[in-house]
């Protein structure tokens, strides 16, 4: 069975065929896609109602599957913090350890956490890949920190399958999902704090306005009112089928992240690195670690949907629990204050002649060596409860 | 020896602890550009001058992220309506179009409208005097390249393998450097003008005409 679709790759027309034939609405993934974030190759449900065109069939896999809501979750983000890097000491360090360093708050995060819980002896199995944007990004870190404490490498076209045989790769995802990522900020920044804090149904339509105007298209369009209104109804439906709360536009925006792109967000190394060598998955999924991947940090995420922990009164306020844990060790005022998110990921996406989908062995199949097995099992990945098509859930 | 000293230049003795410059244009238009701060949401200076409005902003990308805005494709835009005075209190209106995760791309915003706002960030002084100290030495450093025949040692460089050092134009590379390490790295503004004073007076010796 297909677990998994690259979704980038659905533009070629025998997959758009498909799609046709079985009377799903290609534009709706492929706008959901794109919705507010370019750097998210597929969008899959990962909790409740999948109001999406397609099935995850990775969701139930570890660091994939969401965590049941508990209200009483009351560790700090410092706590779990702290708390993560002695897990990965203790489970992940028979092979050496490569940290994915961009000079962005989330993996100066992991840095951080590595120099405060462990012993200085460990960190001599310990590199650094970053390159020379890294370091504009967060100079004085580099400084004071990286260069001081460990060996370093050019991470430029560093991810491949030798990295994964001698390292253990850990990076900085998925740590938008937990915040609602950079899809929070520009809101923010056009709309100020109270838009982040109107109510999703009594506001809805300032909400499905906003949609229609801010989402693009691969093309660069806007995708209109029509698009808006299918994606906030589904949005919707999924969101009242669990129990999770998401009342504001901010946690509209966070559980879009954290429900739709999460999966996505996983596999991006993949779909990124060059990994045109191996057929099955396994050695990826063995050997690449995401840190902010926790049910601890999930739990965090969903009972934190408040002022001063994931925003506050300006955008320097994104991501504040991180910024302040980076504080505490570094005490840099100017990060603290004002270090906004960059998009780090400048990603050179795979072309179509690599793979299109996982099967749930994590066989990589390709549109072209293995299109007869892609066209017999992708109409079992379609989602039977995706309705293309809703009407406007009222208030 | 010729010495060039440009209209605007500052002498070193004349090194003021807080240099200011009003940064706006002096002959109808002018360029007229502002550096824009999106957490304070306010233009944190003005200047007339593209490239030195890119040199500030990577200047000081170690502290914040700063947006380069054109102020004259205001609708609203007349060149004495915002200056170094007052631009803290001055934002733009079209905002949403400056993209958080593209602070590392030279893009220049052409302003719609400009906006007065009331800032009451408490820092925002000793910033706007980093910033004038940071543009200050820009305008010393570009003097000092004009001194030093930068051009001549570039086109060397550029043209022939002529192989043959300077020991003293290399010294005087690595003072401007100093000076730029300092302006990018410092946290402490005393500090900075205290170490920027003795690096130009190391850096004036070896410029003197011989």
């Amino acid at each position: 069975m297909i677990s998994y679709v690259n979704q980038r790759l659905n533009h070629d027309p025998r997959i758009q065929e498909i799609f046709k034939n079985h009377g799903y609405d290609f534009q709706n993934l492929d706008q959901s896609r794109l919705q507010f974030d370019p750097g998210t190759s597929s969008v899959y449900n990962r909790c409740g109602l999948n109001t999406l065109p397609l099935q995850n069939g990775i969701k139930h896999l570890s660091g994939f599957s969401m965590p049941a809501y508990d209200e009483r979750f009351s560790q700090s983000w410092s706590e779990i913090t702290d708390q993560r890097c002695h897990e990965l000491r203790k489970n992940h360090f028979h092979k050496p350890w490569m940290i994915a360093w961009s000079g962005g708050i989330d993996s100066t995060t992991i840095v951080t956490s590595i120099l405060k819980n462990l012993p200085s002896a460990d960190l001599h199995n310990i590199t650094i890949a970053c390159d020379r944007f890294s370091v504009w990004e967060n100079p004085k870190f580099f400084r004071d920190f990286v260069q001081p404490n460990f060996q370093i490498l050019n991470s430029k076209s560093l991810l491949d399958i030798r990295t994964l045989e001698k390292f253990t790769v850990i990076d900085g995802e998925p740590a938008d999902q937990l915040f609602a990522g950079g899809i929070s900020l520009p809101m923010m920044l056009s709309h100020g704090l109270d838009f982040l804090e109107k109510d999703i149904v009594k506001d809805a339509d300032l909400l499905i306005d906003y949609i229609a105007q801010t989402a693009r298209k691969s093309n660069g369009e806007l995708p209109g009112k029509t698009f808006a209104q299918w994606y906030y109804t589904s949005l919707i439906e999924n969101i009242r089928s669990v129990d999770i709360p998401v009342n504001t536009f901010h946690d509209f925006m966070w559980w879009s992240y954290f429900n739709f792109s999460w999966t996505s967000v996983k596999m991006r190394g993949l779909e990124v690195g060059d990994f045109s060598k191996i057929s099955n998955a396994q050695i990826y999924m063995d050997n690449f670690v995401h840190w902010f991947d926790s049910d601890a940090y999930q739990l965090w995420a969903m009972t934190n949907n408040i002022r001063d922990q994931k925003y506050g009164s300006t955008i320097g306020h994104h991501k504040i629990a991180a910024k302040r844990y980076i504080f505490e060790f570094d005490k840099n005022h100017y990060n603290l204050k004002y270090k906004t998110k960059l998009f780090s990921g400048n990603y050179k996406w795979l072309q179509p002649n690599t793979w299109y989908c996982m099967t749930d062995d994590f066989t990589l199949l390709n549109l072209d060596d293995h299109w007869p097995i892609i066209r017999d099992l992708l109409p079992g990945h379609l989602c039977p409860t995706y309705k293309h098509n809703t009407s406007i859930v009222t208030p | 020896m010729f010495v060039f000293y440009s209209p605007h230049h500052v002498p070193l003795n004349k090194f003021m602890k807080v240099p200011f410059d009003f940064g706006y244009p002096i002959n109808f238009g002018d360029p007229h550009f502002a550096l824009y701060q999106p957490v304070n949401d306010c233009f944190m200076l003005t200047v007339c001058d593209q490239s030195h409005a890119r040199k500030i902003k990577l200047l000081a990308s170690a502290r914040y992220s700063l947006f380069v805005v054109d102020l004259t494709t205001a609708e609203n835009y007349v060149a004495n309506l915002v200056d170094n005075v007052c631009c803290h209190n001055w934002t733009l209106s079209n905002k949403s179009h400056i993209g958080i995760g593209t602070a590392n791309i030279p893009q220049i915003i052409a302003s719609q409208s400009l906006i007065e706002t009331l800032t009451t960030e408490s820092n925002i002084e000793s910033e706007k005097q980093y910033l004038q100290t940071v543009w200050h030495c820009i305008k010393y450093l570009e003097e000092v390249e004009l001194r030093a025949n930068k051009h001549i040692h570039d086109w060397i460089d550029e043209v022939l393998d002529a192989n043959i050092y300077d020991p003293d134009y290399q010294q005087i590379k690595n003072f401007m450097k100093k000076i730029m390490n300092a302006l990018y790295l410092s946290d402490d503004l005393e500090h900075l003008q205290s170490e920027i004073h003795q690096i130009q007076f190391q850096l004036e010796k070896l410029l003197l005409p011989r």
